[in-house]
């Protein structure tokens, strides 16, 4: 249970208040100019019993840069493999934080369980899972630190392929002067090469002549801003009212062999970092041992699981599933269906059926239906998402699989036609590689243009 | 969206004229809809200009046949090269040598490669082969209980793999047991990787040395991008392919990842996942899919589709009937179920080719989707007697009050739907008693362009075993036009005629 996170929530005032309410308004502080919390002085008094060397880093963490890596940094130095001097300077840290001894004692035991069940001993085999688990409990992943992450990340990927977007974007942006007949068409190539497909890279191109002319542009060198600005404006997506009448209900769709499954585990194990009860309840009764995999998953993100035999009725599973959550007062109900192809209609009707049902259990459910696509897939995005829109309804889009191709311009292709919000990206196996996606750091890091903070 | 190859081009023909000679100029815009084309499809863009150079090549200076337009001229160049290009003939697997020979699927995660074992190990038995089949998936939770579940449900032995061992160990140790129980083929299905990811993909080339298999088969998902052409190549690269395995076709993916993947890695399809039953695995036709990369349709597979739900003697009755136009509402309800069993309406249109353009026609003239036009239209029929069924000039104003009110629909509905029952009989009547072919059986109704020239289509004359086509183009006029106005309606029916009449002339 992530302990700030709990104290958001009574900050929220949607949950219990009372216990840890005096060291709300601090927490808050941490969060939002983690410069002045840095060491708030109950840290210092709590560490100034401790030994000398506890001393040095305090100061060390108080001078340093208030980001959660360079604290991490600072906390791991010296260390290199898992052990007491790990948990030691861990428990340490977090009380630098003002966390609750029990919660933070709490998050040691529950990061010593993980790294049992994975084998890993040497620090860089699990310092990004680690920071990542910190980020979300402490409530800092909107922080500039983490998006350069996701940042890097992608852009890892995207040096890994080698036909890649943005070299070729490089190349047309120095090679030409002028804004001619030439780079349009050789700027829509690309564009294409990139999954967009045909209409969607002719609208873009069309859209950015426009923004050319708007805003008197003439010279390609200047081309890249153009761009950007343009993704950013695709990606944008309109606000929506985040709360729910918990439980919260997510129904996770899509075809065959995108990652629901996986995905719903990265996004339990998510929830649970930041302190929520899960459940997920397996309603892809079709696929042989689809639920034995889930099953695995629930058990090592630790959320209630829910399922029934394999061949049951889905609509059923997930009917229960709701009605259990309910009961047992969990936060968020993860729902994983079948793969199915967009154009079987009965198997579609299916899921129609399973929306109804959820619905009539829990009114307001599913709160949010996320379509997964895979960032590998061409122009059939389009019609996945089409139909199973009419089907069940899309909120939100998940793109997995992005760290093999790194392109995934169909993403650009659909957020144009359907106006969806893309809400994670995949960008690997492990269960923190699923990320926030923010446009504006896709667009910079699928434009290429390296380095740099925060947003534009 | 998709418009066919064929109808874009005669586009494009038309505007230079009647032209008897495929020149550079029209060529070069010809082309240009190819390309356009072969894009939608997903076919890797690098491809599609090596491609369509060469089919620029074959195009110069051809006279164009006669009783052929230059759009299908080089329709039947881009199909003949397409077919080509995907390997010609049907490719088989090559098991010879050694016993047990050896199957390796590779490919990314998702792609299908679990499922796709299992097919292929059915698809084997029933060559009087014995198959074995070994999960060496250790790294996705429940990979080797996937395989398990599959082994158990089409009853054949597999290798008891656990999660704690290692890849090449399970290999060797499976090709000793699958040796002593004398099976004559074994199946290694491998964890899904990224081909970027270097200790991943090193471990597939140790489990290669390993086992020594005859094929390595790349599983690609038929929806895959332009990506495609990178991934495959390195596959192929490493290990070296055999063959792909094209996976989950049974959706409306285009496919042209095959035509990608085919010219960068030299290696054909073998074989075609088409849906989620163990059952539903073909061997790859390269004719088939290179009409559905251009959007041409599939007619093979629908007629293969038709003849396997419905048999020669029903269609040869109801081709009787059609042209005596005794053909009445019972007939009528029975063709619209087994044009359901097809699939969706929209699907089976779409394997047509030209018809392409209809849906669109179709879901504009009756502001809804068929589907649920067609539902209406059964629950009306399925409200009569059988004897109005059989009778429909029986139907009075009181029938017709009792038949609106059992189907819930309008007496005005109700009228309608039988007005046009009515129309589309007549028209039937005169499109069969023309056009019947000697054997009596109905030929399709010739509304079907740039048929002429393609190699495979012979088999058309298999559709007179496809009563349910003739059906529906009637349908397609004849559906109620729900809430729209008569008129509305009326005027579709008046566009298709025309379009209709248009293709005849060609």
């Amino acid at each position: 249970m992530g302990f700030f996170s709990a104290v958001k929530r009574i900050f929220g005032g949607t949950h219990s208040a009372g216990v840890k309410s005096e060291k709300a308004p601090r927490a808050e502080d941490a969060r939002q100019t983690p410069a002045a919390a840095a060491a708030p002085d109950r840290a210092v008094a709590a560490a100034s019993p401790a030994a000398a060397n506890d001393e040095a880093l305090t100061l060390r963490l108080r001078e340093a840069e208030p980001r959660l890596s360079v604290w991490l940094g600072i906390i791991l130095e010296g260390v290199d493999q898992a052990g007491d001097l790990l948990w030691q300077r861990l428990e340490f840290l977090l009380r630098a934080l003002d966390a609750p001894a029990g919660e933070a004692a709490a998050f040691v035991a529950d990061f010593q369980g993980w790294l049992a069940r994975m084998e890993y001993r040497q620090v860089e085999e699990f310092r990004s899972e680690l920071q990542y688990r910190l980020a979300l409990a402490l409530d800092l992943e909107d922080e500039e630190d983490e998006r350069n992450r996701l940042f890097l990340k992608i852009s890892e990927g995207l040096s890994r392929t080698r036909e890649q977007f943005a070299r070729g974007l490089d190349k047309l942006f120095a090679g030409h002067g002028e804004l001619d007949e030439a780079f349009w068409e050789e700027l829509e190539e690309l564009f294409i090469m990139a999954d967009l497909g045909y209409e969607a890279s002719l609208e873009l191109v069309q859209r950015l002549r426009e923004r050319a002319r708007r805003e008197k542009v003439s010279q390609a060198a200047q081309a890249r801003e153009l761009l950007m600005a343009e993704l950013e404006e695709i990606f944008r997506a309109p606000r929506r009212i985040m709360a729910v009448n918990p439980p919260e209900v997510v129904l996770l769709i899509g075809v065959n062999g995108v990652g629901k499954t996986t995905t719903i585990a990265k996004l339990a194990h998510r929830a649970r970092m930041q302190g929520k009860t899960v459940m997920i309840a397996a309603a892809d009764t079709f696929r042989a041992a689809a639920i034995e995999q889930l099953q695995v998953w629930a058990e090592r993100v630790g959320a209630l699981f829910h399922a029934r035999p394999a061949g049951s009725d889905p609509a059923a599973v997930a009917y229960e599933a709701v009605d259990r959550a309910v009961k047992e007062g969990v936060d968020v109900l993860f729902v994983d269906t079948a793969g199915r192809l967009q154009t079987k209609v009965n198997l579609m009707e299916e899921l129609t059926k399973i929306r109804q049902v959820l619905g009539k259990k829990h009114p307001g459910a599913p709160h949010r239906s996320i379509l997964v696509i895979d960032a590998t897939t061409g122009q059939n995005a389009l019609s996945q998402t089409k139909l199973f829109k009419e089907a069940a309804g899309v909120d939100e889009l998940i793109l997995t699989k992005l760290d093999g191709t790194a392109k995934g311009g169909v993403a650009i292709a659909v957020a144009m036609q359907y106006h969806l919000p893309i809400s994670f990206v995949g960008l690997g196996e492990k269960l923190e590689d699923l990320r926030p996606f923010n446009g504006a750091d896709y667009a910079r890091a699928l434009l290429g243009q390296p380095g740099g903070g925060g947003r534009a | 969206m998709f418009e066919s190859l064929s109808d874009r081009l005669s586009g494009v023909f038309r505007s230079f004229g009647g032209h008897g000679r495929l020149t550079e100029e029209n060529v070069q815009a010809g082309l240009r809809e190819v390309r356009l084309a072969l894009l939608e499809a997903d076919v890797n863009f690098k491809v599609v200009k090596d491609f369509v150079e060469s089919v620029r090549v074959k195009c110069l200076g051809q006279e164009v046949l006669k009783g052929v337009s230059p759009a299908q001229q080089v329709v039947k160049i881009v199909h003949d090269e397409l077919v080509s290009l995907l390997g010609g003939e049907t490719a088989g697997l090559n098991l010879r040598g050694r016993e047990p020979a050896v199957i390796m699927l590779v490919g990314l995660q998702g792609s299908g490669k679990t499922t796709s074992a299992g097919k292929i190990a059915n698809l084997l038995r029933k060559q009087k082969m014995r198959p074995y089949l070994v999960p060496a998936d250790v790294y996705r939770p429940a990979a080797i209980e996937q395989l398990t579940v599959l082994a158990g449900q089409l009853g054949m032995p597999v290798f008891p793999s656990t999660t704690q061992m290692k890849p090449v160990d399970i290999a060797t140790a499976a090709l000793e047991r699958a040796r002593a129980e004398q099976a004559t083929v074994l199946l290694l299905d491998t964890a899904g990787r990224l081909h970027v990811d270097e200790p991943l993909m090193a471990e597939l080339q140790a489990l290669k040395a390993a086992v020594q298999p005859q094929e390595i088969l790349f599983v690609a998902d038929a929806m895959t991008g332009q990506d495609a052409v990178t991934v495959a190549e390195t596959f192929n690269e490493r290990l070296g392919l055999t063959g792909v395995v094209l996976t989950k076709m049974d959706g409306d993916a285009r496919g042209g990842a095959a035509l990608s993947i085919r010219s960068v890695t030299g290696a054909p399809v073998k074989f075609v996942g088409v849906g989620e039953k163990l059952s539903e695995m073909e061997v790859f036709h390269p004719d088939r899919i290179a009409g559905r990369i251009l959007g041409m349709g599939d007619v093979l597979t629908l007629v293969e589709k038709a003849q396997s739900s419905i048999n020669a003697e029903e269609a040869e009755e109801l081709a009787r009937k059609m042209q005596k136009a005794s053909f009445d509402l019972e007939d009528f309800r029975t063709q619209m179920r087994r044009i359901k069993k097809l699939g969706s309406l929209d699907s089976i249109l779409k394997m047509i080719p030209g018809l392409g353009g209809l849906r669109e026609k179709l879901a504009e003239a009756s502001g809804a989707v068929p589907e649920k036009e067609l539902a209406r239209t059964e629950a009306i029929i399925n409200s009569m007697t059988m004897r109005e069924r059989r009778n429909p000039d029986l139907l009075n104003g009181s029938r017709r009050a009792r038949i609106a009110k059992g189907a819930g629909v309008s007496v005005a509905q109700v009228n309608q739907m039988v007005r046009q029952f009515e129309q589309m009989r007549q028209m039937m009547k005169g499109l069969m008693g023309g056009k019947a072919g000697k054997s009596g059986l109905p030929k399709m109704p010739r509304s079907l362009p740039g048929m002429g020239g393609f190699p495979g289509m012979g088999g058309l004359a298999g559709m007179g075993g496809m009563p349910g086509l003739p059906g529906m183009d009637g349908l397609g006029s004849g559906l109620p036009g729900g809430r729209a106005s008569g008129a509305k309606s009326a005027a579709a029916k008046k566009r298709k005629k025309k379009e209709r009449q248009k293709r005849r002339k060609k």
